[in-house]
């Protein structure tokens, strides 16, 4: 048995799975103790020894990074040569010192131990104990980080600190800066929240492993997880999409519609698998490493209001209208609109009726035209945002020449739409588009599903520098190796070599999956018309997959 | 108006001449690393498009291909020229302000006849563009400066007639670089006399002859030629580390030169420091084009040293500068009789040497002399030494050519047709986007 629990903003959703079957759901107001809540209801009194793991997705990271909730937290950074300080944009005090590393890895400019000291004691000063150290090119060489972080110890050993090369390998350095901050800064809070969880599963002798979801729709071991916390924001709609997946045919390609109180998230699956956003996750201002599922977001949903602008037309006010008049709000929404039609049964058609009646009466229209109206509006905005995910998928920059010969061209023919007004709306949606529509009242709580199936998945880079004999690794791994082929190393060999080291992370990891080779590039350097050597790009991982597809969706419930 | 940079990368990481070649997989892996680490593209004024494809009537448009279209063009270079022209549309729209088609393979040394490779470069990705501008557009005037460290023969040979063209070129002199032209003697043809100038230059020029060329020289003939378009092609060297030439400039210096020049359109051309200069240069070019702080970008080789050049290339240039400043200012006052003859139609004859392929090709070029337009021009041309060479005719009707050449440009095609003098004819009709060869012909036209 698999128990999947998302929390979302208002609702956390739960469900048990077993032998690919839903056994039981449930949907609770999110609060404090709502994983518990949830896991009592989903296992009543059934034997905890059946469970075979717990999958948690939370909006805990996420929530503290919009909030700005962080701990104090002080960037010290050895960027060298290249844009300017003014264009730097974090939400944590910073200092520049120097010391700099090229793109190759080579030492450009060493560091200045008198600077360091100065520069951490500023910082320490205006109250930050946490202390991020990041180098540009830091895994292509992590030297200076190290040297770094060993002349700060020395010199205040009770600073809490985290090297960039640590958060991840993948270049940039202000996403990196910006990833080591926010670890720093929003740790203690996840630390104590994971704490939290693993007690209280605990006290309840319940052994099974925990696991948290991340944004990339991959699970880490509970144990873990404060090395990838980051990793874990957005890992809602990463848990949508995967439930989507499980709840249509294996070899689906379809779109799909997450329609929440306020905002509905367009998510792809391509043949079987989600997409994946070409650049890391991106939440207002701050710019992260984070790989996640591409996601577009767009501020309609089920509690969006309706009102009459100034020049007496309907429009969608995109502004939280409280709960729908039809469950006790004030002010007329989607939901009413769907209600007055009888296109959803939820809440009060009579309250739905009324307050939709002071819009027909000042523009002199039948409530019905008014509610058809809203939701045509409502479901053309949809729409065109769903043909823009399909512009934004089709333009992402290509840099080689078969990628542009041979274009994906994978149109999906299937619409599933999920959350509270999911079933009227993917009807709406679809008749319009003309394309078909899968719809089970499971899929309200598909999110708990894709939580309860995700499985680990990664997408990884090892670059191997056979001219200076190194390895190193989008998650920060970094070894020299001597015995290394300088100039010519076979594909095979370098493929190798590769899945070991990503072995050995895995490993750490307590994951135990086949990785695979999904693209390896090699580039010829040649100084003085002489090759020297060669530069290997290989990139692998685990290929996004869910344990199973669910069986019994059309009788559930 | 948008103040934003379009970018397309498009650093064609599986495409080589071959292994060992200057222009091979390597050459922009650094400065795609150098771009993905400083977080360039998260700039929310920066704004990266796709590669594209150019189509084959955007090539015929510019080019010749001999003998046939297939032996010149893959698809490495429709993809170069394709993404240039993606640039000139997100322009053309106003979604940016100004957009820099980072591509390889080069171009300016491909001529308006190509048989294949010279000098690293196949079809000609501004040329391409500066055609389809104008085709699909509209525009007129357009300004081509050149600021790779080799004379951009191709682009020149391109639009030599063409008085509504101007092609500006710096580059290390002749005599001591490839391809061995771009003296102050080459001015354009006798329709267009004084919209094409060349600046060599001296090995050893460093950032401040340079500004000096650009300040005193460059941006007045600009001012004064008053383009609809500043499109440069941005090759990288003249930089002080790169291997196949002497020049002296800095990442800085390039950054200047763009924030001076202020191009609508830049197009990369050489530039083979792929490790010293190249991360380097187009950082720093991309910063100055985006408005912002390039001072930071400073290489790693230059430090703390200070490239001065000496007082004799000062000198140099300021001779140079005010040579061709008083050119360009009595262009119109030159008596074109006494350069070009009197007769109608003015010939010359090229012997056009192709490094990469090893031939040389034999071409007359005549062009129909005409005070309203740039006339037509008209190219016999064939590969010396090779039997198997076909003797070709080609004639261009550019494309705001008057009603009488465009005329004389059609009967030409239309009686030659119905001779047998040579193997193979092309007419490339630009008015009516109209790219026909000798077995499109059937009697009529």
């Amino acid at each position: 048995m698999y128990l999947g629990i998302d929390v979302g903003g208002t609702f956390t959703d739960g469900v048990l799975v077993s032998e690919n079957k839903i056994i039981k759901t449930c949907k609770i107001p999110t609060s404090n103790n709502s994983i518990l809540e949830a896991f009592e209801k989903l296992m009543d009194d059934k034997p905890f020894k059946r469970l075979e793991k717990i999958v948690i997705s939370t909006t805990l990271m996420t929530n503290l990074i919009l909030e700005r909730k962080y701990d104090k937290t002080g960037l010290l950074l050895l960027p060298g040569p290249g844009i300017s300080y003014q264009d730097y944009n974090f939400p944590f005090q910073f200092a520049i010192a120097r010391g700099s590393i090229d793109f190759q890895g080579r030492i450009i400019e060493p560091v200045d131990e008198d600077e360091i000291i100065e520069n951490v004691g500023q910082l320490i000063r205006a109250g930050c104990l946490n202390i991020g150290i990041i180098s540009k090119f830091s895994s292509r060489n992590p030297a200076l980080e190290l040297e770094v972080e060993k002349i700060v110890k020395k010199q205040f050993p009770h600073l809490n600190i985290k090297l960039g090369h640590q958060v991840t390998g993948n270049l940039n350095f202000i996403r990196r800066a910006m990833g080591t901050g926010l670890f720093l800064a929003t740790h203690n809070t996840f630390y104590n929240f994971i704490l939290d969880i693993e007690n209280s599963f605990k006290q309840r002798n319940i052994n099974c492993p925990v696991y948290i979801l991340k944004a990339d729709g991959g699970i880490v071991p509970i144990k873990f997880v404060d090395k990838f916390a980051v990793d874990t924001i957005l890992s809602g709609p990463a848990a949508s999409c995967l439930g989507a997946k499980a709840l249509l045919e294996s070899d689906a390609s379809a779109i799909v519609v997450d329609i929440g109180g306020t905002t509905t998230d367009l998510s792809l699956i391509l043949n079987s698998i989600p997409l994946y956003a070409s650049r890391g996750v991106r939440i207002e201002d701050i710019y992260t490493h984070v790989r996640s599922l591409a996601v577009y977001s767009i501020p309609i949903g089920g509690d969006t209001g309706i009102d009459i602008d100034g020049n007496n037309c309907l429009i969608l006010t995109f502004q939280r209208a409280g709960l729908p008049a039809c469950l006790g709000g004030e002010k007329p929404t989607l939901t009413d609109c769907l209600r007055v039609l009888d296109l959803t049964d939820i809440g009060d058609k009579d309250k739905a009726y009324s307050v939709l009646e002071n819009i027909s009466i000042l523009l002199k229209k039948p409530v019905t035209e008014i509610a058809n109206t809203a939701l045509n509006m409502a479901t053309d905005l949809i729409i065109k945002a769903i043909e823009k995910v399909f512009k934004i998928w089709q333009e992402e920059p290509a840099y080689r020449i078969w990628q542009l010969l041979n274009p994906l061209s994978i149109k999906p023919n299937t619409l599933i739409c999920l959350g509270g007004p999911s079933g009227p709306m993917g009807r709406l949606l679809s008749e319009k588009m003309q394309i078909k529509n899968v719809h089970y009242p499971l899929c309200s709580v598909a999110n708990a599903i894709g939580a309860a199936l995700a499985i680990p998945t990664y997408e990884e880079k090892v670059r191997i520098n056979t001219e200076k004999g190194e390895i190193s690794s989008s998650w920060g791994y970094f070894v020299k190796m001597e015995n290394l082929q300088k100039q010519k190393l076979f594909p095979k060999i370098a493929e190798t070599k590769a899945l070991e080291v990503f072995n050995l992370f895995l490993k750490e990891n307590k994951v135990y999956a086949e990785p695979e080779i999904y693209q390896h590039e090699v580039f010829n350097m040649v100084r003085n018309w002489q090759t020297t050597g060669q530069i290997h790009e290989i990139t692998l991982g685990i290929k996004p997959k869910i344990l199973g597809f669910i069986e019994n969706k059309e009788c559930f419930g | 108006m948008n103040k934003s940079t379009g970018l397309v990368f498009f650093p064609a990481f599986d495409w080589s001449i071959s292994p060992t070649h200057p222009e091979r997989e390597e050459r922009l892996l650094y400065t795609r690393d150098q771009i993905m680490e400083e977080g360039l593209l998260d700039f929310p004024n920066i704004k990266e498009y796709k590669a594209q494809l150019a189509l084959k009537e955007d090539i015929l448009r510019t080019h010749f291909c001999l003998p046939a279209y297939e032996n010149v063009i893959t698809e490495a270079h429709l993809i170069a020229a394709g993404s240039a022209i993606a640039i000139g549309k997100a322009w053309h729209e106003k979604e940016i302000f100004n957009g820099f088609a980072l591509v390889r393979p080069p171009g300016h040394h491909a001529l308006h006849i190509t048989y294949g490779n010279r000098g690293f470069c196949n079809i000609n990705n501004e040329a391409i563009l500066v055609e389809f501008l104008r085709k699909k557009y509209e525009y007129r005037k357009i300004a081509i400066i050149d600021t790779d460290v080799h004379h951009g023969d191709g682009t020149q040979d391109i639009f030599y007639h063409d008085p509504d063209v101007l092609f500006v070129s710096f580059h290390q002199d002749g005599r001591t670089l490839f391809p061995g032209s771009g003296f102050i003697n080459e001015l354009g043809g006798p329709n267009a006399f004084g919209t094409t100038l060349n600046i060599p230059l001296p090995p050893g020029v460093g950032d401040n002859s340079l500004m000096y060329i650009i300040d005193k020289l460059i941006l007045p003939v600009l001012k004064d030629f008053e383009p609809e378009i500043i499109i440069n092609s941005a090759g990288q060297d003249n930089h002080f580390t790169d291997p196949l030439a002497n020049m002296n400039v800095t990442a800085q210096g390039y950054a200047r030169l763009t924030e001076k020049l202020n191009p609508d359109i830049l197009v990369l051309e050489g530039g083979y420091a792929v490790e010293t200069a190249l991360p380097y240069v187009n950082l720093a070019i991309i910063l100055a084009l985006a408005g912002k702080d390039f001072t930071g970008v400073i290489e790693p080789q230059l430090g703390n040293k200070k490239l001065i050049e000496s007082k004799d290339i000062m000198k140099y240039c300021e001779t140079i500068t005010s040579k061709l400043l008083s050119i360009w200012e009595k262009k119109k006052e030159i008596n074109l009789d006494e350069l070009f003859g009197k007769e109608k139609f003015y010939t010359r004859k090229k012997k056009i040497f192709y490094d990469t392929e090893y031939f040389t090709e034999e071409q007359e070029e005549t062009v129909r002399r005409c005070t309203d337009c740039g006339g037509f021009i008209k190219y016999i041309s064939y590969l010396k030494d090779n039997r198997k060479s076909p003797k070709s005719l080609c004639i261009s009707i550019p494309i705001y050519s008057c009603p009488d050449c465009q005329k004389a440009g059609e009967d030409l095609f239309y009686s030659e047709c119905n001779k047998d003098n040579f193997q193979q004819i092309f007419l490339q009709h630009k008015p009516k986007d109209l790219y026909l060869s000798k077995d499109d012909f059937h009697g009529e036209y």
